[in-house]
């Protein structure tokens, strides 16, 4: 019970932060560009996928136990834990994967930014 | 026995709270932390407008999915069977294919996790729009407000005829040629040694922020004509100020300000009065 009045606590003062009307139309003293803030609400929603997943994976090895008895208690924040390190194997395995890309396509990838495009010659 | 706090009073806490913080609402962190806290709100709101869904793609996968669900259940039940003398049950095959899928849907997002982390952190442009955005649109008001009194200004000493163009203001109105120039954009203020040099210098791209329609006006003229407006992009592409002939200025938000580009492209850049419909 007292877990879920912190929980709404802290979630109507993040939605006190958040109200833009509180401003009343005085000028902010910073403002999010466009660009990251859009970007913040996509890292946003995958974090908010990888938080979900983990719950529900949690829940799903759970429901398992019954049947298969020498599966381990898992907690959320084991469950977290199992999904963060599974996110590093993706994240490993793409990077492995863009250094396949240049031994296979030497030169042929420019930096433009924070990513790599396919250089004007190759095209 | 400690009594436990009853709703009303934690809200009471939380608003007294709010209160007494509220000078870190517009703090750099609480903006991000805010934004990664809620942001998949506007982004749920967003994302599905623009996806197209391809419907053979979705076929397509329910499709492998049976296929990878019916193949795997029948393997491991062979595995099962061998290794423990047991039956393999179809749920089992269910719960560790919706595990799997979770698994994938979690590693995914691992990724874009990383990769939006990144942009943000490498990203040239600053993530902050320091230059105060909604004073910025206030300083642009006042700048389009002061160029419409200059105008009048101009038209007074000339018969009643509208300048050519606004760097002709800095000459014939003294105009600051700061004026010029809106606080949200890239360009800055023309320079030059003597007035004419500065309204010459004010003419190059670099240095004027506002697009003229008056030229070949004589008053009397229609209050609510369109006569100055602000180059793109404007304002981040929120909107932009609108400078009319009886000398006020208006806010357009960005549909209204499409709108009224379209028009003023239509009438081949003369002024217009702004059609909302």
């Amino acid at each position: 019970m007292l877990k879920g009045r912190v929980f709404l606590s802290v979630f109507v003062l993040m939605v006190l932060v958040v109200s833009q009307e509180a401003f009343a139309g005085m000028a902010g003293a910073i403002t999010l560009r466009e660009m990251a803030r859009l970007r913040l609400q996509s890292l946003s929603f995958f974090l908010m996928v990888l938080l979900v997943s983990a719950a529900v994976i949690r829940l799903v090895w759970n429901s398992l136990r019954k049947d298969f008895t020498r599966l381990p208690h898992l907690t959320y924040f084991k469950s977290l834990g199992l999904v963060l390190l599974w996110g590093l194997l993706f994240v490993l395995v793409l990077a492995m994967i863009s250094g396949a890309r240049e031994l296979l396509t030497p030169g042929a990838w420019e930096r433009k930014g924070a990513t790599y495009r396919l250089s004007e010659g190759e095209k | 026995m400690t009594k436990k706090p009853t709703l009303v009073e934690w809200l009471i806490v939380i608003l007294v709270f709010a209160l007494a913080f509220s000078f870190l609402i517009d703090t750099a962190p609480a903006v991000v932390v805010a934004n990664v806290l809620l942001g998949w709100v506007g982004f749920i709101g967003r994302i599905p407008r623009l996806m197209q869904w391809r419907w053979e793609a979705l076929w397509s996968v329910l499709i492998y999915a049976t296929l990878l669900i019916v193949g795997g259940h029948f393997f491991a039940r062979w595995l099962y069977q061998h290794m423990r003398g047991e039956r393999w049950r179809m749920a089992w095959s269910l719960r560790f294919f919706f595990l799997f899928m979770l698994m994938f849907a979690a590693g995914t997002s691992a990724v874009a996790i990383v990769h939006q982390t990144t942009w943000i952190i490498t990203q040239p442009e600053p993530m902050f729009g320091m230059g105060l955005s909604r004073a910025n649109r206030v300083k642009c008001s006042s700048n389009l407000r002061q160029i419409g009194e200059c105008i009048e200004v101009h038209a007074k000493e000339h018969g009643g005829k509208y300048p050519d163009d606004l760097q002709q203001l800095i000459i014939d109105a003294d105009l600051n040629p700061e004026v010029l120039v809106c606080p949200s954009s890239d360009q800055e203020r023309a320079r030059g040694a003597t007035t004419q040099e500065s309204a010459a210098n004010a003419h190059k791209d670099l240095h004027y922020s506002y697009l003229y329609l008056g030229k070949g006006l004589v008053q009397p003229v229609e209050p609510l004509l369109v006569i100055a407006y602000e180059r793109q992009p404007s304002h981040e592409g929120h909107g932009m100020n609108v400078l009319f002939a009886d000398g006020h200025c208006e806010w357009f938000p960005k549909e209204s300000m499409q709108k009224l580009l379209a028009q003023i492209q239509a009438a081949g850049g003369k002024a217009i009065l702004f059609d909302s419909k």
